[in-house]
């Protein structure tokens, strides 16, 4: 699958710009068979299934405000239909109060609908670590809203 | 200073390589104006991150280099298997000795010294983080933000997954030229950096907890002191090490393996089998009178420690592709 760059700019554009609307718009980019890893994060480095990373959206999207994924450049590679790209995030950690800001690197694979069916996600683990530092606030928000959502 | 907000990294590069007359080719030092002899690669990962992939042969412009790493950075260090060295790291009047592959946690203030083997290459995969971004960036409270991180020597050594020394190797086969390579590169790096953060336990900081009392690394130094007593190789038990240093046994092995990074026994026993090796190269003993001398009646016993430490049996010791310059 050899996409025009262009459509797979506005995917990203789009793709990155429903991850400030919540987990429902974000997910439906992701093919049902979709595998989703995110190496940079010790909590979520196993691969995640489509429903397993909606789960996780569901759980840190709304820990996040003022959401801006900005300055995106997309990477096409030799391998057809696999891409890298890079965005600068900035967001307020609810329950810290702490900016994060990140220079995430996206990896992904396109099926033939283009739909996502391989992500990767890598970013700086040390900015991470303190932007959600105290975590046990961070965790007892993440309890709160499970306990919430049943 | 590495580099600056204002400075490039090649500008620097480029300044380095005119101080000790190397030169630089695609972002990557040659050492000794060929890359045969040896080349070191930057990339900067953001402002104050860096990774440095480095693959030399022993090489005189190594220590040359060292001049230019600054105080205020704080390091960690691969050393990946098959292309390990052994380093002796001094920290006052205190010696440790890395002789396996593994991850090593240091600021400036330490004195490395490394052995290089005759013809033989090393690859080692560092992280140098400035202190001014850490604490730009982490806040009061933070690790990061300690003060005697940067202020007294600090160094500790821990083993990583093989999975991650083999992602270290991996390093080697990119080019660091603009594009998706470079990503690959970026994406792998942050992936062994979150991993050394992991191996370190630097996000619970409760390593670095150690490192809070004085009083406690006096301690914990002196009983390293009495481990590495070659006069008298007996294995004192922990009850009466903590006797000495005046606190529990618990507490003991939990300082010891903060600041040294391994237990209390296996440093003691990595000591007396470098220095069966020492007394081996010194050719004064037969290999049974060392084993005997380091603890070991059983000379067989003796070879098998000997070989899981060193990789070789004594009595391979001396064969001269082992030669040490």
């Amino acid at each position: 699958m050899d996409f025009q760059k262009q459509k797979v700019e506005e995917l990203l554009n789009n793709m990155l710009a429903s991850f400030g609307k919540g987990p429902e718009g974000l997910i439906s980019f992701y093919a049902d068979d979709a595998s989703i890893q995110l190496p940079f994060s010790k909590r979520n480095s196993a691969i995640m299934n489509r429903k397993q990373y909606f789960n996780h959206l569901s759980r840190i999207l709304p820990l996040l405000k003022s959401f801006k994924l900005h300055d995106h450049k997309l990477y096409a590679t030799d391998e057809p239909g696999n891409y890298w790209a890079t965005a600068d995030l900035e967001c307020v950690v609810i329950p810290t109060g702490k900016i994060y800001r990140q220079n995430y690197i996206f990896r992904f694979c396109l099926s033939e609908e283009m739909k996502i069916t391989q992500y990767y996600e890598y970013g700086n683990p040390l900015k991470m670590a303190e932007a959600l530092r105290p975590l046990w606030k961070l965790y007892l928000n993440l309890f709160r809203a499970k306990i919430s959502s049943k | 200073m590495i580099y600056s907000q204002l400075d490039d990294p090649s500008q620097w590069l480029a300044d380095i390589a005119i101080q000790i007359g190397a030169t630089v080719e695609n972002n990557n030092l040659i050492l000794s104006g060929s890359a045969e002899n040896g080349s070191i690669r930057l990339l900067p990962l953001e402002e104050g991150l860096m990774m440095i992939s480095m693959e030399v042969k022993s090489n005189s412009d190594i220590p040359k280099l060292m001049q230019f790493v600054p105080s205020d950075y704080l390091f960690m260090k691969l050393y990946l298997p098959e292309y390990h060295l052994d380093t002796t790291v001094r920290s006052g009047f205190e010696y440790y000795q890395i002789t396996s592959p593994g991850a090593l946690l240091y600021n400036a203030h330490l004195e490395l010294k490394s052995l290089f083997k005759i013809r033989q290459r090393f690859r080692i995969v560092a992280f140098a983080m400035r202190a001014d971004w850490l604490k730009q960036l982490f806040h009061a409270g933070s690790i990061f933000s300690e003060k005697r991180l940067f202020d007294v020597p600090l160094f500790r050594f821990e083993r990583v997954t093989p999975a991650i020394l083999q992602s270290a190797l991996n390093l080697f086969t990119f080019k660091a030229e603009p594009g998706s390579d470079l990503l690959r590169m970026k994406a792998i790096a942050y992936d062994i950096l979150s991993e050394l953060i992991t191996a370190f336990d630097l996000q619970k900081g409760s390593n670095t907890s150690a490192l809070k009392y004085q009083n406690d690394i006096e301690a914990i130094f002196r009983v390293r002191e009495q481990l590495l007593d070659t006069e008298d190789m007996i294995y004192p038990t922990i009850d009466a090490l903590a006797k000495q240093a005046a606190m529990s046994p618990s507490k003991l092995k939990t300082l010891f393996n903060s600041v040294f990074g391994m237990p209390v026994f296996e440093f003691y026993q990595q000591h007396r089998l470098v220095y069966a090796r020492n007394l081996i190269e010194g050719r004064q003993l037969t290999i049974r009178e060392i084993g005997s001398k380091i603890g070991y009646s059983n000379l067989s016993k003796f070879s098998q420690a000997y070989k899981k430490q060193f990789g070789y049996l004594p009595h391979h010791t001396l064969l001269p592709d082992r030669a040490i310059i």
